[in-house]
């Protein structure tokens, strides 16, 4: 019986997955154009159709595969369009959160998730008040709660093996958000554009991200002529492996743009992946930086980082003391980092290069003492 | 005689075996490192390379000796908790303390997830936070273990007392799973899957400390555990005193069990397995025979499971979790057909 109803879900499952992904893009039309310039984003494209702006979500997962598309309206929706601007939706990615704060609607989200996570004042101020509800956590969505607010869109960040949102929850919009899946830190931030397109702030978003673009461009030509780059690695080892981001993630990149020679940067992988000690030992003992984001008690030190694992004293960047350090619970940088690219990329330079930004103070990274 | 001839050359064959693997599990690793080099970095030879003197010195050696380690530990307190409970699947996990061990270590992982305070960022260090956590998890139910077996006189219902346990542990656990974000997870994940390279090379001497004092030990106990084979009556009908017999036993496995999970993370399969191997090598159910049998093998099981994990020539290296499961499940499946058909054919 039980084997019964678990082919039952699974063909749900696969049913509901399967209908979802496979709207292509109807592109090739001549009615349609691309509406807004996308420079950076892979994953997301706007194009007129008609005078109606049709918003489309790729698979980050499977290359060519559509994960959802949407119609957006000023007035006089059809079925299936979304009018435009919303004034209440919930948001599920800390990220993006911090996006609608710089756009200036948070007061259109009516619904968070994961709240103890959350650092940013304004949204405390709101869910104090009430005016924000948390409707998910630990990765499960509040249904009931969801169901009672009714938000006309839910903003929400799929992973692999997960792309949609609970059965339960199909009457209402679902709005994949995948900042996360860029792994160029413009591309990251470029994802403001889509928020803003569903609450009319398009040109707010232009000039923001121009800003974002134009501060990155400069930070990133101060180290184009570079000839000596500094040699760096990252992560730390737990319980037997050594989790090394992949040469195509986006650290990988932004060590790349700061004018540093990343040693895993003719790897493959655009995520992080497991090695054993010896081979990272091997690989980065004589390496000049060692990137560590984490949280190591209250004031973190070569000392603690040493009681963690005595292993670490043998690397040539811990005797230095060139332990480039991040905590994220402090500098929020999980929240932030997405919308700041230029920022995370001047701690680096800052790091690699101190001559080249003499004056600059650290914002998320900096180099322990 | 001829069987005393037998189990001294399976003895010398154990031996030698453990020998060969603890060296081999210096020599090889994902670093190709040429012997000379390896030999030049144990004994600490002037102009060693210095990759080759941390890798062999700082990291192998403390990762065989830490299997070495638990391989016994964990192998000795699998037989005695069988002859104990005169239960062929009973295991160190049986008494619930590896689970205690775990809900421990989630408690750290976990909690600043679930109830937003943060344990592994409290001042104590990280590394030792885990392991001290993990102790004291297992310690928790060793405690209740022995708090209630001081009251029920039967030996079973202690057995299931401690099955009980290890479920609503493990339910608690799965609780701070389900609330807990993906990062701290994965960590815990991780723990989980079990490690022997998470000591330090004070740790790992400390845990081979820990399993020969609990050789020693035991070996007194052989003699009381042969009548405890043949029955409670008959044990007390030649002096000894069961309960506490069993209560002592029961102690010690703990203690063992769970400074072992503390270090290593739980690791399967080993405690149960082992015995099993040296009853079917060895022929026999005397412990003076099975103990330092079951001693040999745990150690040369333990350290070819590591060197395989190692996966040695490679960059990656697999969860010793699953390499002691995937050897020592198909090690049991022989032992038993093998018996079998001495037995029936």
């Amino acid at each position: 019986m039980r084997k019964f109803l678990w082919g039952i879900v699974t063909v749900f499952v696969v049913f509901a997955t399967g209908c979802s992904v496979n709207v292509k893009p109807k592109s090739g039309t001549a009615a349609m154009s691309p509406a807004i310039t996308i420079k950076y984003a892979k994953d997301f494209a706007v194009f007129n159709r008609d005078g109606k702006q049709e918003v489309v979500v790729y698979n980050p997962w499977k290359k060519g595969e559509v994960l959802a598309h949407f119609v957006l309206v000023k007035s006089h929706p059809r079925k299936g369009e979304i009018k435009v601007p919303l004034d209440s939706v919930a948001v599920f990615s800390s990220t993006q959160l911090n996006a609608l704060r710089m756009l200036g609607v948070l007061d259109k989200v009516t619904g968070i998730s994961e709240a103890r996570f959350i650092s940013n004042p304004e949204v405390k101020k709101a869910l104090a008040a009430g005016k924000m509800t948390e409707l998910a956590a630990g990765g499960h969505y509040f249904i009931e709660r969801i169901l009672q607010e009714k938000p006309q869109a839910i903003f929400f960040s799929p992973f692999q093996g997960n792309l949609k949102l609970p059965r339960t929850l199909s009457s209402l919009t679902a709005i994949p958000y995948l900042d996360y899946t860029e792994n160029s830190p413009l591309g990251r931030a470029e994802w403001i554009k889509f928020s803003a397109l569903f609450f009319g702030k398009e040109k707010v978003a232009d000039s923001l991200f121009q800003n974002i673009e134009k501060q990155y461009l400069i930070l990133k030509k101060m180290t184009d002529t570079l000839s000596e780059l500094p040699t760096v690695f990252s992560d730390k080892f737990f319980s037997g492996q050594w989790f090394v981001p992949g040469g195509r993630s986006y650290i990988a990149r932004i060590f790349q743009d700061a004018g540093a020679d990343y040693l895993w940067r003719n790897d493959k992988h655009v995520a992080s992946f497991p090695l054993n000690f010896e081979t990272v030992f091997q690989k980065a003992q004589n390496a000049d930086y060692w990137r560590i984001i984490g949280t190591f008690g209250s004031r973190p030190s070569y000392r603690e980082i040493a009681d963690e694992n005595e292993l670490y004293t043998h690397f040539n960047a811990f005797q230095r003391h060139h332990i480039i350090y991040c905590n994220p619970k402090k500098t929020a940088y999980f929240e932030r980092s997405a919308m700041e690219p230029q920022w995370v990329l001047a701690d680096f330079i800052k790091a690699f290069h101190p001559k080249l930004l003499p004056d600059y103070q650290p914002v998320f990274y900096h180099v322990l003492k | 005689m001829h069987s005393s001839f037998r189990n001294n050359l399976w003895f010398l064959i154990l031996g030698l075996l453990s020998l060969v693997l603890f060296v081999a599990n210096l020599g090889f690793g994902s670093v190709m490192l040429p012997w000379t080099e390896v030999m030049k970095a144990l004994f600490h030879a002037s102009h060693t390379d210095a990759t080759a003197l941390v890798i062999v010195n700082q990291y192998r050696m403390p990762q065989a000796i830490t299997a070495l380690a638990t391989g016994i530990l964990l192998s000795m307190s699998g037989l005695v908790l069988q002859t104990l409970f005169r239960n062929p699947l009973a295991g160190p996990s049986v008494l619930g303390i590896s689970s205690g061990a775990s809900l421990g270590v989630a408690l750290v992982l976990l909690s600043g997830s679930v109830a937003g305070v943060d344990l592994s960022s409290l001042a104590i260090v990280g590394n030792l936070t885990v392991v001290l956590a993990a102790l004291a998890g297992a310690l928790l139910v060793l405690g209740i273990i022995l708090f209630v077996s001081a009251r029920v006189a039967n030996v079973i219902t202690v057995l299931i007392i401690g099955i009980m346990l290890g479920y609503a542990v493990s339910a608690v656990v799965s609780v701070l799973q389900f609330f807990s974000g993906s990062e701290d997870l994965h960590a815990y994940v991780l723990w989980g899957l079990g490690s022997f390279s998470k000591a330090t090379i004070q740790q790992s001497f400390l845990l081979l400390f820990t399993a020969l004092s609990g050789v020693v030990i035991l070996f007194f106990y052989v003699k009381p555990l042969n009548a405890l084979l043949l029955g409670e009556d008959y044990a007390r009908s030649i002096g000894f005193r069961p309960m506490r017999i069993q209560r002592v036993l029961i102690f010690v496995t703990g203690i063992l069990v769970a400074v072992g999970t503390a270090f290593t993370g739980p690791i399967a399969f080993l405690g149960l397995a082992v015995p099993h191997l040296a009853r079917g090598l060895f022929k026999t159910s005397q412990q003076g025979v099975l103990l330092p049998a079951t001693i040999l093998t745990g150690a040369s099981l333990a350290l070819f499971c590591n060197l395989l994990a190692k996966l040695p020539g490679y960059d990656i290296s697999l969860p010793i979790n699953a390499v002691t499961s995937l050897v020592g499940a198909p090690v049991i499946i022989w032992v038993i057909m093998k018996s079998r058909h001495v037995k029936w054919g």
